[in-house]
């Protein structure tokens, strides 16, 4: 009997269809509350821009994180938009693995699972990479996570794969005394 | 000038959240998490900001310990958070706002602390009315549309929450100078280090971080107001410099000998007696002559017969007004409002009016919901007394009867006086009983099953 066909008639294809189902409803999540963040962001930006000031350097501070909110909204339905429908985004798009890591600082405190880099020393710079490869590390991760306990620690390298770089979860040990 | 603690794990969302707040006149301080904050709450910010999903922990969290006794908790949510928010505010969050903040709804949170009541192109926005009918509030109209047009300094001596700042306000509105610049200062905000610069401005280099030239207080108030609250907590050598200034209308910048000349009205405040604070020299004398040319004193909501329902009144409706809502209070609850003591008086009363607006789901307000103190408890209201049950232990009579005493008393010495006790005696005791209720507290918080009594619960401070 094929695997495929052995996991319907045991039924734990249903629990991982189950399963992706709701990992792809976390990451959407994610990404939407991505996106209304820089999106929120740009607003406090704007309405700050057009106010009238008299000291330039902070109305240029002001202004720049109005447009690195945008940006960071733009990126963010870039991968939503892969999510959802995947291999219509411009292939061309270049997508960041550092708002990966973000998003999942931020799910992996919500879980009460540690996780860190194993080279921090990139410090965001993790190498160009695909919408796809982005979205699919993002999955992982969020799977890896829900298997981990709260209280463990996960721990991230970055890969080379087919498109750019990418995440995978190395190992899960219990989460050093705060 | 009050000071906010912004709580945010997104670097720009904390850049942002804290400009807005300064143009809006706050000094601000942010943290990027929970524990940041908590290392951040010395000194108490007028307001905390906070972001209910922070890396460890929710914001909210900061509510649970106790914060929102001490200062305003305003819960700050993105998209899809308006649950948690409600949560927060059943447990005692002040407001709360949704991103992207809007400016009348920050306005709107913003507007009791009065940090700049400018417009953006510098001219005055107006004070909010005075509110009241009774004879003590006639009275203190009337001083105030005599006193207003003049340009005597002024020294409004009053309770906290009393409407000092409001009161102010209101002077320099009545004033020749109401086209020119309002500038409040909370002396008691800012710390020592800076007030200095903060009022009289700094000259580039000055000291280390004077990166730049800054004009104070008083040059940017020129041709306006400044009002100088909590003006016992400026450092007394600041004090022999301020009287300078009133005597000289001129300010040097620190780090400058040279003297520019500034007209501009002051107005202090204060919310102790201020002969106690000369006698304890926390208020140079010759500057308390020269301040209070006229004083005003503002009586405590306690002592505003009829007032409690004539502001609850107006605050519901202006509440109404802005979300378009119907809501009114039920007898009860009105008749339960004018039944409490008010120790925080109208900013307490307009927390609980608001809070129970929003805590109520349909039309009628039955309930406003005293967080605090039960409204009929002897140590609510001063002229209910106490009462001794045979039964009851010296130990918890004692405490009653000092808890009392202080609540009736504009300062410790004076409780301590009445008390027969030295003032540090007192202060122990006081001590003691804050760590036997916060040992209560802790007990109660962490079973969630208990139901606070009035006498657990009571919060005397």
């Amino acid at each position: 009997m094929s695997e495929r066909r052995k996991a319907a008639a045991t039924g734990t294809e249903t629990r991982d269809a189950a399963g992706n189902d709701e990992r792809r409803q976390t990451a959407i999540a994610v990404l939407l509350h991505r996106v209304s963040g820089g999106l929120n962001n740009a607003a406090m930006a704007f309405e700050l821009g057009i106010a009238p000031s008299g000291d330039a350097d902070a109305s240029q501070r002001v202004l720049r994180a109005g447009l690195a909110g945008v940006g960071q909204a733009a990126r963010a339905t870039t991968l939503l938009g892969e999510l959802l429908m995947p291999g219509t985004t411009n292939s061309e798009s270049q997508a960041r693995l550092s708002d990966v890591v973000d998003l999942l600082r931020s799910r992996a405190a919500q879980c009460g699972v540690g996780l860190r880099l194993e080279d921090e020393s990139l410090q965001g710079e993790y190498g160009p990479t695909s919408a796809a490869n982005a979205v699919a590390a993002l999955l992982d991760i969020i799977a890896a996570l829900e298997r981990a306990v709260p209280g463990e620690s996960l721990s991230l390298a970055i890969a080379q794969v087919r498109g750019g770089a990418s995440l995978r979860a190395t190992t899960v040990a219990s989460a050093p005394p705060r | 000038m009050p000071n906010a603690l912004v709580v945010d794990d997104d670097p720009s969302t904390l850049m942002l959240l804290a400009s807005l707040l300064e143009r809006r006149g706050f000094t601000t301080r942010t943290a990027a998490s929970l524990a940041e904050a908590r290392q951040n709450l010395d000194p108490i910010p007028d307001i905390c900001m906070v972001d209910v999903n922070l890396p460890d922990g929710s914001g909210t969290e900061l509510l649970t310990s106790g914060l929102a006794r001490e200062t305003d908790v305003v819960v700050v949510t993105g998209h899809g958070s308006v649950e948690a928010s409600v949560e927060a505010m059943r447990q005692g969050a002040r407001d709360y706002l949704t991103k992207p903040l809007s400016h009348n709804a920050l306005d709107r949170v913003l507007a009791r602390f009065g940090g700049d009541r400018n417009t953006k192109d510098g001219s005055f926005r107006g004070a909010p009315p005075l509110v009241g009918e009774s004879p003590e509030m006639k009275r203190l109209q009337h001083t105030m549309s005599r006193i207003g047009p003049s340009d005597a300094t002024v020294l409004i001596i009053g309770e906290s929450g009393t409407g000092k700042e409001l009161i102010a306000a209101r002077l320099h509105e009545l004033s020749p100078r109401a086209r020119g610049r309002y500038l409040a200062l909370n002396c008691g905000a800012v710390s020592p280090n800076l007030i200095e610069s903060e009022l009289f401005g700094h000259e580039k280099g000055s000291f280390t971080g004077a990166s730049r030239q800054h004009a104070g207080y008083f040059e940017r108030a020129h041709g306006g107001t400044l009002f100088l609250d909590e003006i016992t907590e400026m450092p007394l050598d600041l004090q022999v410099r301020l009287l300078r200034v009133l005597e000289s209308r001129r300010v040097s910048r620190v780090g400058s000998s040279e003297t520019i000349p500034v007209n501009v009205r002051v107005i202090a405040a204060t919310n102790r007696d201020p002969r106690e604070a000369v006698r304890q020299r926390k208020l140079r004398e010759d500057l308390l002559y020269r301040l209070q040319v006229v004083p005003i004193e503002v009586p405590p909501l306690r002592k505003r017969a009829g007032d409690v329902r004539v502001l609850a009144m107006h605050f519901l409706s202006e509440l109404n007004r802005s979300a378009k809502t119907p809501k009114t209070f039920g007898d009860a609850a009105l008749a339960r409002l004018e039944q409490y003591y008010w120790p925080g008086n109208v900013r307490e009363l307009y927390n609980v009016v608001q809070r129970a607006y929003i805590m109520t789901e349909g039309r009628v307000i039955t309930n406003p919901g005293i967080l605090h103190e039960s409204a009929n408890s002897p140590l609510g209201n001063p002229e209910a007394g106490i009462h001794i049950r045979l039964g009851d232990s010296l130990s918890d009579v004692e405490q009653r009867l000092i808890l009392h005493t202080v609540r009736n008393c504009r300062t410790q010495d004076e409780a301590a006086r009445m008390l027969g006790v030295s003032t540090k005696t007192l202060y122990n005791k006081l001590r003691l009983y804050e760590s036997q209720r916060r040992a209560r507290h802790d007990t109660n918080s962490a079973q969630p099953g208990d139901v606070r009594t009035q006498e657990s619960g009571g919060d005397w401070h």
